[in-house]
């Protein structure tokens, strides 16, 4: 066990005057390679456990989209020790506020915010089923949690007006074989073609205290906390070395352009670009640019395009930071019967416009601004989506260093007019995806 | 458990002579894994209350100091609810709101949004069934007077432009367009408007509908606001990193002057009374699956009889664990989940129960609703009532994280009558009544008998096997009137 403390203190950026909190850590890794990380905060008698397994969507094989997800399903249907669809109700029980999971492509979360007597309890189911998943599988709780999972396509992507169009969106972006093509949900064909011996093969390639992450956040005693994660955790063993990911992602050279109909009652228009991975020089303007040209009623594409032109209904543009490349997306939603073309291009001069000039500086502090509030408000909540225990093994994941938020911060802060210009500059009318949506005929 | 009584057993049998050819299995080393450890001792906690302060005009302000993060939330809870609507003119109290921040006599809209920006501010309007809201997210220390600065054009001086509000007014006819398409959005309206009828100010949903949005005038908007929008409908709840002494400065050199007006809220009327369920269908042409509504009329949040009903509709349908969603989803594997319990509302709060299903299987879905009510007019037993208590109680801690969500809390309990200390009390009120109450109102509420039932999805589903299902003849083997609508 070698232990190593830091403490990420954050200096400001000059040029706007938000104060960045400390967020005092401390990250441990056990012999069997899990990382913990932990850090106090005794506001509330709560507790925030949160595990990243490093695998997620983007780590998955053609033939079987979906499969990290339906695996996370599998991850709450009982181990050894925690009988069948016990999971939530024992947590329920003990007044968790909070319990839930998520999938991206890059990673998977499992979080529970519990009251802090109940720590030992969070970390006891926890760890059987990190350890003893395998014990009390069968093909009952696969078989039924495909169908619960095929629902939540049904609700999530097929229900929902656009839907499909998202779907679509990461296809045309990422074609296969590559992983990110499509939605981590996956297709029904996939999902019904899992086996066990997938889940077997995935949980023992990927689901080993050597590829996860445990977060503990909140009103605990560190050393008590930590004699509980030896207890619970040590005597898992380490599993074999997770395989190295290797995924070539093309880029795009011509325009990828597609229109589709749905039961929509407005048009929508999507444009979207491969763009600098997380994390890495781009990102940072890019996320910025996505304010400068939606955020508010100030912004760029809602004060030409829903204000003056009062073609849009709403605007929305948006980096999606990932591994193996991130997107960049505009979202255009027009005015019944509005020609998508012209929101299209309509839309395409601002961006042109905000590329060729730069953002004045005034809107610059303010999407600077706007992000420093944002992360403040993140960092109220102790867990859950997006809460301090979920922003300490983000960056973990991404960087190994927890405490990177203060750096990232400061990438925020430097980025300037020029920086960004030349960010946007990426973004050409031959390297994109256009989704065009209109409604059915019928409607 | 079971795990625990094997594992006596193992050791009685270890004690008795064991013929020589039989090897004893190794103990296993994990063994001790089998029994759920057992809660640390309880740390004392006693939940935020509010202090509370007047402004120099009276306006109450309630605050729950959080120096934790420079940031502080107010949210303005105006008691403008759906009852302020002319007549026919449904929708006028949201659009007013909508109107809020589209400027001030000062600033244009998005003047205001750029200056709001610039001090990593965020302002949200917004009219809700019972209340309308202003809520303002700034930064705490000096970014905090101008941010206020903001807050008060906004309540003070709106700047209500012709322009403005014709395309805010085509907007919310756009969008109410635009929900048609989301088959949630069209369950929830419709069974809101089935439970309470047109005449109610609960029967149509808050933005209005096409009709009456069309008739709306930048006159109805003006007029709604100057005899409602005034300091004697206005309430104050603050969370965040700031004093009583420092908010209050700010507060009363900002807000102390605005008049109080005459318009107040009367008593809502009552709910049309429900003899016999009905099932309401209407078509979603295409949809893979059909969202279900069933539901009635019930208790206010300051009635008497809400504390045993809340009890009841978590054990229900308020949980994970809760019977509803076991059946739907992990049994049955229908639908992604299935949820249901009592509203907050200040007078007349909805029972439902609501789930997103399999197209299919909507009818056997609905057909396991109204058993799923009928099994659960029972007493609770003394392990199910000890869980729902627990999660309740134990779970508060959980609403008081951040600022937005601890205002967010306290206005609602303020609003709905609750008042500041609301939570303080919460624990008692959840352990008041016994059994026999939560039993008493699950039998009075989930009447299987009393149920609006609204279904929104395709009229012709194809099944696992090949058969085409036709939704409302399914429906109508449940025995229960069944409307097209």
């Amino acid at each position: 066990m070698n232990a190593l403390l830091l403490l990420a203190s954050l200096a400001l950026p000059s040029r706007a005057d938000v104060p960045v909190p400390e967020i005092p850590f401390e990250k441990i890794t056990l012999d069997n390679g899990l990382e913990v990380i932990l850090s106090q905060d005794d506001r509330l008698p709560l507790v925030a456990v949160n595990i990243w397994y490093h695998v997620g969507g983007g780590n998955e094989v053609p033939g079987r989209s979906g499969f990290a997800h339906l695996f996370e399903h599998i991850m709450f249907q009982g181990s050894r020790n925690v009988p069948e669809d016990a999971f939530f109700p024992i947590l329920e029980a003990a007044g968790a506020p909070m319990v839930n999971g998520t999938t991206d492509f890059d990673r998977t979360n499992y979080f529970e915010t519990v009251p802090a007597n109940q720590l030992e309890l969070a970390l006891w189911l926890e760890s059987d089923r990190m350890g003893f998943l395998l014990d009390t599988l069968s093909q009952e709780r696969l078989d039924n949690q495909k169908a619960v999972v095929r629902k939540e396509r049904q609700q999530s992507v097929e229900n929902v007006p656009y839907g499909k169009a998202d779907e679509r969106l990461f296809q045309l972006l990422f074609p296969a074989p590559h992983p990110y093509n499509g939605v981590v949900i996956g297709t029904h064909q996939d999902l019904e073609a899992a086996t066990l011996a997938d889940v077997t093969d995935f949980f023992r390639t990927w689901y080993a205290p050597n590829n996860a992450t445990l977060a503990i956040v909140g009103d605990f005693d560190r050393d008590q906390a930590l004699a509980m994660v030896n207890r619970y955790f040590a005597e898992i063993p380490a599993g074999p070395t997770p395989p190295e990911l290797v995924i070539q992602t093309q880029p795009i050279t011509a325009e990828r352009r597609e229109a589709m109909t749905d039961k929509v009652e407005l048009p929508r228009v999507t444009m979207a670009w491969i763009t600098p991975a997380v994390l890495q020089p781009g990102d940072a303007e890019l996320i910025l640019a996505g304010r400068v040209l939606s955020e508010g009623k100030s912004s760029r594409l809602y004060t030409e395009l829903v204000e003056k032109q009062q073609i849009a209904q709403s605007v929305s543009a948006w980096q999606y930071s990932l591994n193996q490349g991130s997107v960049f997306g505009i979202e255009l939603t027009g005015k019944p019967g509005q020609d998508p073309a012209r929101l299209e291009a309509e839309a395409w001069k601002v961006v042109e416009q905000l590329r060729e000039k730069g953002p004045t500086p005034t809107e610059l502090t303010r999407a600077l601004r706007g992000m420093q509030a944002q992360v403040l408000r993140g960092l109220e909540s102790l867990g859950g989506f997006g809460g301090k225990a979920d922003v300490l093994n983000h960056y973990n994941h991404f960087t190994g260093d927890p405490g990177h938020l203060a750096t990232e911060l400061k990438a925020l802060a430097a980025v300037d007019a020029k920086a960004m210009s030349q960010a946007l500059g990426a973004l050409r009318t031959d390297n994109r995806v256009v989704i065009v949506v209109t409604p059915e005929e019928s409607r | 458990m079971s795990s625990l009584s094997l594992l006596l057993l193992l050791a009685c049998a270890s004690k008795k002579p064991v013929p020589e050819a039989v090897v004893a299995p190794p103990p296993d080393p994990h063994a001790w894994r089998a029994t759920q450890p057992a809660p640390a001792a309880e740390e004392p906690w006693t939940a935020p209350q509010a202090s509370r302060f007047e402004l120099k005009n009276g306006i109450p302000v309630y605050l729950v100091e959080n120096p934790n993060l420079p940031l502080v939330t107010v949210q303005v809870v105006m008691a403008v609810g759906r009852d302020a609507n002319p007549k026919g003119k449904a929708g006028a109290q949201a659009l007013t709101a909508s109107m809020l921040d589209e400027g001030t006599r000062k600033r244009t809209g998005a003047q205001l949004a750029a200056d709001l920006g610039a001090q990593g501010a965020e302002l949200s309007v917004w009219g809700g069934g019972d209340n309308s809201m202003v809520v303002l997210d700034a930064l705490g220390g000096e970014a905090l007077p101008p941010a206020l600065d903001l807050l008060t054009e906004v309540l003070l001086s709106p700047r209500f432009d012709k322009g403005d509000f014709a395309r805010v007014k085509q907007q919310t006819l756009d969008q109410i367009s635009a929900n048609k398409a989301e088959p949630r959005d069209v369950a929830s309206r419709t069974f809101q408007g089935a439970l309470f009828g047109a005449d109610h100010p609960y029967g149509t949903a808050v933005i209005g509908d096409e009709a009456s949005v069309r008739s709306l005038a930048l006159s109805d908007v003006q007029a709604l606001y100057k005899s409602w929008w005034h300091a004697g409908n206005a309430t104050l709840v603050v969370s965040g990193a700031i004093t009583q002494d420092e908010l209050k400065t700010l507060l009363d050199a900002r807000l102390g002057g605005w008049a109080k007006g005459k318009a107040s809220r009367g008593e809502l009327p009552a709910a049309p009374a429900v003899s016999a369920t009905r099932i309401l269908f209407k078509e979603h042409p295409g949809a893979v699956q059909s969202v279900i509504y069933a539901g009635r009329t019930a208790v206010g949040r300051t009635s008497p009889e809400y504390p045993a009903a809340n009890v009841a509709g978590t054990l229900f349908g308020g949980m994970f664990g809760s019977r509803l969603n076991m059946n739907l989803r992990e049994e049955k594997g229908w639908s992604y989940g299935a949820f249901g319990g009592f509203s907050e509302d200040r007078a007349v709060g909805v029972f439902s129960a609501r789930a997103s299903v399999q197209a299919d299987k909507t009818a056997p879905a609905v057909g396991e609703i109204l058993k799923e009510l009928q099994d659960a007019r029972r007493e609770p037993t003394a392990d199910e009532l000890k869980l729902t208590r627990d999660y309740l109680i134990r779970s508060l801690p959980g609403s008081f994280e951040g600022n937005r969500g601890t205002a967010g809390a306290f206005a609602l309990a303020i609003a709905n009558g609750q008042g500041p200390d609301a939570f303080v009390r919460f624990a008692a009120e959840v352990n008041g009544p016994d059994a026999a109450a939560v039993g008493a109102a699950a039998t009075t509420w989930f009447d299987p008998a009393a149920m609006t039932v609204v279904v929104v999805g395709p009229a012709k589903a194809a099944g696992d096997d090949g058969v085409e299902v036709d939704t409302v003849e399914a429906l109508k083997s449940l025995g229960h009137a069944v409307e097209v609508l």
